[in-house]
């Protein structure tokens, strides 16, 4: 295979270059949606950000606010709490989600009778009406009457009042994420179809455990769908707050605000649009740097069957 | 694979055919004198039951409009108002809520009435004024309010039964109130406050369902001659005035030494059960707005009333009201034509038939009000909510510094009531952070 | 294939049973909710004490909640656009992927790092510019902007197919194009098949996601009769109570087809035909 991946100019033999031009020509689909309805409102997003004018009025009667915006951003007092929850979320929720969804995945990757039935209900909290998820986990986590505390009670233990507890309100969040898991699940279990069996044969009949079979094949084979988990699920932290606009509001005193919800409070509740899109354009600069450490780490880890990074 | 993407394809194939088949709404129709308006509501699905009837009807007695009926869900207009005004796309006439309002007046993004209301001689003093007052900024009027919902008490009349006390009256005071609440909150061996071995981590009855737990309650404390509002659009607040701090005191001893009312009533943290705790059926007595009425008699489980809101030390009553009314946005193309709409809509006929006979509001107009009285409906003393439309003043601060200082304050509300701040000290605070969130709102 | 258990098969078989059945249970919950909330009578939905099971069971509210709202329009609009958004995205995210996947180009690596930057800003900031962009293009109150975009690749897609198609073994699709297949061919016949449970995964999420998403309806559709299901059922979320007791019966009917479209989905996933399946790996 030839060294493709450079991005500096290489002398290539047509054969690659008709193979280039297919690239070409196969993702311009993406490369049309980008510029008819992704460059123009990114546009407008910096705008937003930079400028300020009143709303209803005219463009042109817009002045620079960038310089205001963003000592606005240093001195919120909000901020640091916002990143600190942020960052509390992000780690209690992505490593265990992934390897929750991966267990489940192995544990219902299999034809017998009643797997169908199952996998459809791990999958159930995804498709439940956001109203209903309100309801029903403000009835779990209430601290008097709740179904979490009326069984720990069972226990013997007194459990604390979760969402109205600053100190719990976050892992109580944390723990409703677990529950979303089968959307991870549902992506581990595809990839599971199509990986070589006689790799996994061979391992077996060479008299590798089910532990070194997981650790030496399973695992490097998966490796490139755990890494989209990652990747895709951290953006997501970073973007998602229906969970905790609707459960806690950001509460109690500001406990559970993670940087997602401090945007669409401030974009929509607050009437600061232009502040919200310079939070916005943090969101996107720290994404930037996550995911592109998370890449960097990838060549480590990251196993491709085709050599490619 | 084929199987699948042939099912897919005959999917597509069906929406395709169910599409064709849907019949394609005609184009403003060829006649030049036909003007088009925009009408953005939003409402439940009751109350457009009752709405687009009657706005049909009134569509085809002007044949020189066609009103295209635009839906926005309750909970997310601020969210399309804002988009549609950043695109100047905003509807000919809008009907808003009325403590999100101000926030968009205060943009210009609405037609100044007045020239409009001159001209036709509209009877201003038909209209309630605490309603009017919703839509007036800067000596102007920005708006006209079609509707209100007072606030008035309700009482349990069971709980009152099985008590053995006397029905609340239109002429209670806090002083009654405060005693029969004592007698109504019982704990789960049922004894009430006043038994000395009353147990509070056991109630399951509350005598009132909510104490003084945010800062748009100014209400609770004006029967002391308190208020949190410093200025007329209550930009700027005032916290710390020796009659405010006593009412607040009164409130929160209600809470912290006599059990009888909650400090987290509304997220169901201490109820068990999101939502008001008197329609929840867990408390004897308490304010709620008039869309209790409608959300209690579809229950049909409690056994309730109404009298007028308690009177202060003053004698005088204060209760809140929460609005609805029409504006017209100042980018309209045809504001003649809007504010016919508008005036058509306004009319106490189309007021009654539409907002007060179905119940789902009171008329914002006193020769309509009467009409949401039925005596077929619960509760028996529906007088006492038309008569609190008199008094009853609208929501302050409006501005939309007010969200924000809502969610700094709410905190802090709680914690005075559950004894971990004291008072003077919590109001300080609130103070301070409420006039923080309100600085640029006052500076305009 | 050797089976591990050997002599202990029927004993493990209901212990995994068991166990994966304890495990599931938290996750039926809501399902379990909204049905006992849907036939319970409104009173019993907002009093103390709440009760998980309806006394009496009453289906009442199925067809007043029905009589409500234009149930069948608001089906058919959403039928409409999901439709159309699932065609768009599984072609238009597949192809993209297996050409980020297979195919050199130079500069590949920034547009790629170009594509997963686009996903990166939250789309509340982009929100507004959009709108004033469909605004200008006259559509609003139309179905354009929910239903033009998916055909021009959803980069979270394009992500999946392309790591996806990066983990198969490039020896399948040299082999095609040893044979004289150009890489539209090698996608069409050998990727495609090959990826079957990829597609059926972004369909299903796809799916879901065009379903349940009322953010994008809210904003460019105002008329009633243009509403799809997920921006209907928020009519009965007033701004001072919701009315569950129209909400839940309705979000029920409305879950059907979705619950439906997995559990058939699944056999796309699992059919183990494909060039070297695996099966009960665990």
């Amino acid at each position: 295979m030839t060294a493709m991946n450079r991005w500096l100019p290489v002398r290539l033999s047509p054969l690659a270059r008709r193979r280039e031009r297919w690239f070409y020509l196969l993702i311009t689909p993406w490369l049309i949606g980008l510029v008819l309805f992704q460059l123009g409102p990114v546009l407008g997003a910096l705008g937003l950000a930079l400028f300020e004018w009143p709303l209803g009025s005219p463009w042109s009667a817009a002045n620079f606010a960038g310089g205001k915006r963003l000592r606005l951003l240093f001195d919120d007092p909000l901020l640091g709490q916002t990143l600190w929850n942020t960052a509390y979320y992000a780690v209690g929720t992505i490593p265990v989600g992934v390897a929750l969804a991966l267990g489940l995945a192995l544990l219902l990757n299999h034809q017998r009778r009643g797997v169908a039935l199952l996998r459809t209900i791990f999958f159930l909290p995804i498709v439940t009406s956001g109203v209903a998820l309100t309801l029903l986990w403000g009835w779990i986590f209430n601290a008097r009457y709740g179904l979490l505390n009326q069984g720990l009670a069972l226990v013997g233990l007194h459990g604390p009042a979760w969402l109205q507890d600053e100190g719990w309100a976050m892992p109580a969040l944390i723990l409703m994420n677990l529950w979303l898991v089968g959307v991870n699940m549902v992506i581990y279990l595809a990839a599971l179809q199509d990986l070589p069996g006689e790799l996994i044969d061979a391992a077996t009949m060479d008299g590798a455990s089910g532990g070194q079979r997981f650790r030496w094949v399973l695992w490097p084979l998966l490796s490139p769908v755990t890494f989209y988990l990652l990747v895709v699920n951290g953006i997501g932290t970073l973007q998602v707050f229906t969970p905790t606009y609707i459960l806690t509001r950001g509460g109690p005193n500001n406990a559970t605000l993670t940087l997602p919800l401090y945007l669409y409070f401030q974009a929509f509740l607050w009437g600061d649009l232009g502040y919200a899109a310079l939070l916005g354009w943090l969101i996107f600069v720290l994404t930037l740097l996550l995911t592109w450490g998370q890449f960097h780490l990838a060549r480590r880890w990251v196993f491709y069957r085709g050599g490619m990074v | 694979m084929r199987p699948f993407y042939r099912t897919l394809l005959i999917c597509l194939c069906i929406a395709s055919f169910v599409g064709a088949c849907t019949p394609i709404q005609p184009a403003t129709s060829p006649g030049a004198a036909v003007i088009e308006l925009r009408l953005a509501v939003a409402l439940t699905p009751q109350e457009l039951a009752s709405f687009q009837p009657a706005l049909e009807a009134l569509d085809a007695a002007h044949p020189e409009w066609s009103v295209v009926l635009e839906v926005i869900p309750q909970q997310n207009v601020i969210e399309k108002l804002n988009t549609q005004l950043a695109a100047n796309d905003l509807p000919d006439v809008i009907r808003v809520q009325g403590i999100q309002v101000q926030q968009w007046i205060r943009q210009n993004a609405f037609l100044d009435l007045a020239p409009y209301i001159q001209q036709n001689q509209v009877d201003l003093a038909d209209f309630f004024p605490g309603p009017l007052d919703q839509f007036r900024w800067q000596e102007q009027l920005w708006g006209l309010p079609d509707t209100a919902a007072p606030e008035v008490v309700f009482y349990n009349k069971t709980m009152f039964n099985a008590a053995g006390l006397a029905y609340p009256t239109d002429e209670w005071t806090y002083d009654d109130m405060r005693q029969a609440a004592l007698q109504l909150t019982l704990d789960d061996q049922g004894r009430n406050a006043t038994d000395p071995a009353f147990t509070p981590e056991t109630i399951v009855q509350w005598g009132w369902n909510g104490g003084l737990t945010y800062f748009w309650q100014r209400h609770l404390v004006r029967g002391w001659g308190g208020d949190f509002c410093a200025n007329a659009d209550c930009t700027l607040m005032n916290f710390t005035k020796p009659e405010t701090v006593a009412a607040v005191e009164w409130w929160v001893s209600l809470v912290q030494d006599d059990h009888a009312t909650l400090y987290a009533p509304y997220d169901g943290s201490q109820t068990g059960v999101p939502g008001d705790p008197f329609i929840s059926g867990q408390a004897a007595m308490g304010y709620n707005g008039f869309f209790a009425v409608g959300q209690l008699n579809s229950m049909g489980s409690i056994d309730y009333d109404v009298v007028q809101p308690l009177q202060g030390a003053d004698g005088q009553r204060y209760t809140p009201l929460s609005t609805n009314g029409y504006v017209i946005a100042a980018t309209s193309a045809q504001p003649e034509a809007a504010w016919a709409l508008t005036q058509a809509l306004l009319e106490p006929a189309f007021l009654e038939a539409v907002w007060g006979k179905p119940g789902h509001a009171v008329p914002a107009r006193r020769t309509a009000a009467a009409s949401v009285i039925a005596p077929a409906r619960a509760p028996a003393n529906q007088q006492a909510i038309v008569a609190a439309m008199e008094y009853g003043e609208v929501f302050k601060p409006y501005t939309v510094g007010a969200f924000a200082a809502y969610g700094q304050t709410v905190e802090l509300f709680t914690q005075a009531n559950k004894g971990e701040m004291a008072v003077p000290e919590a109001l300080q605070a609130i103070e301070t952070a409420a006039n923080a969130a309100l600085a640029d709102d006052r500076n305009e | 294939m050797s089976h591990p258990w050997g002599r202990h098969r029927r004993l493990s078989t209901i212990g995994y049973y068991l166990f994966v059945s304890v495990l599931a249970l938290p996750f039926i919950l809501p399902l379990v909710w909204m049905v006992a909330t849907a036939f319970k009578t409104p009173a019993q939905i907002y009093s103390q004490p709440l009760a998980w099971w309806p006394t009496p069971w009453t289906g009442a509210n199925f067809r007043l909640g029905w009589q409500l709202l234009d149930f069948p329009v608001f089906l058919r609009n959403s039928l409409w656009v999901t439709s159309w958004t699932l065609l768009g995205t599984l072609f238009s995210s597949s192809v993209v992927g297996f050409a980020f996947a297979t195919l050199p180009g130079r500069g590949k690596r920034l547009l790629f790092g170009l594509l997963l930057s686009t996903l990166m800003l939250p789309s509340v900031v982009t929100l507004i510019p959009l709108f004033v962009l469909f605004s200008h293009l006259g559509w609003v109150n139309t179905y354009l902007p929910l239903v033009v975009p998916p055909f021009f690749a959803n980069a979270f897609y394009v992500f999946l197919f392309r790591q996806f198609f990066a983990g198969l073994s490039p020896a399948l699709f040299e082999s095609a194009e040893i044979d004289g297949c150009h890489p539209l061919a090698t996608y069409w016949w050998i990727a495609l098949p090959l990826a079957r449970p990829a597609i059926a995964t972004v369909a299903v999420f796809t799916f879901i996601a065009a379903w349940n998403d009322f953010m994008g309806p809210l904003i460019y559709l105002s008329t009633t009769e243009k509403f799809t299901l997920s921006l209907g059922l928020m009519l009965f979320q007033g701004l001072f109570y919701t009315q569950l007791e129209y909400l839940m019966p309705m979000a029920l009917l409305a879950l059907l087809p979705v619950i439906l479209l997995f559990f058939i989905a699944q056999r796309s996933f699992i059919a183990g035909i494909t060039a070297g399946g695996l099966q009960g790996v665990a």
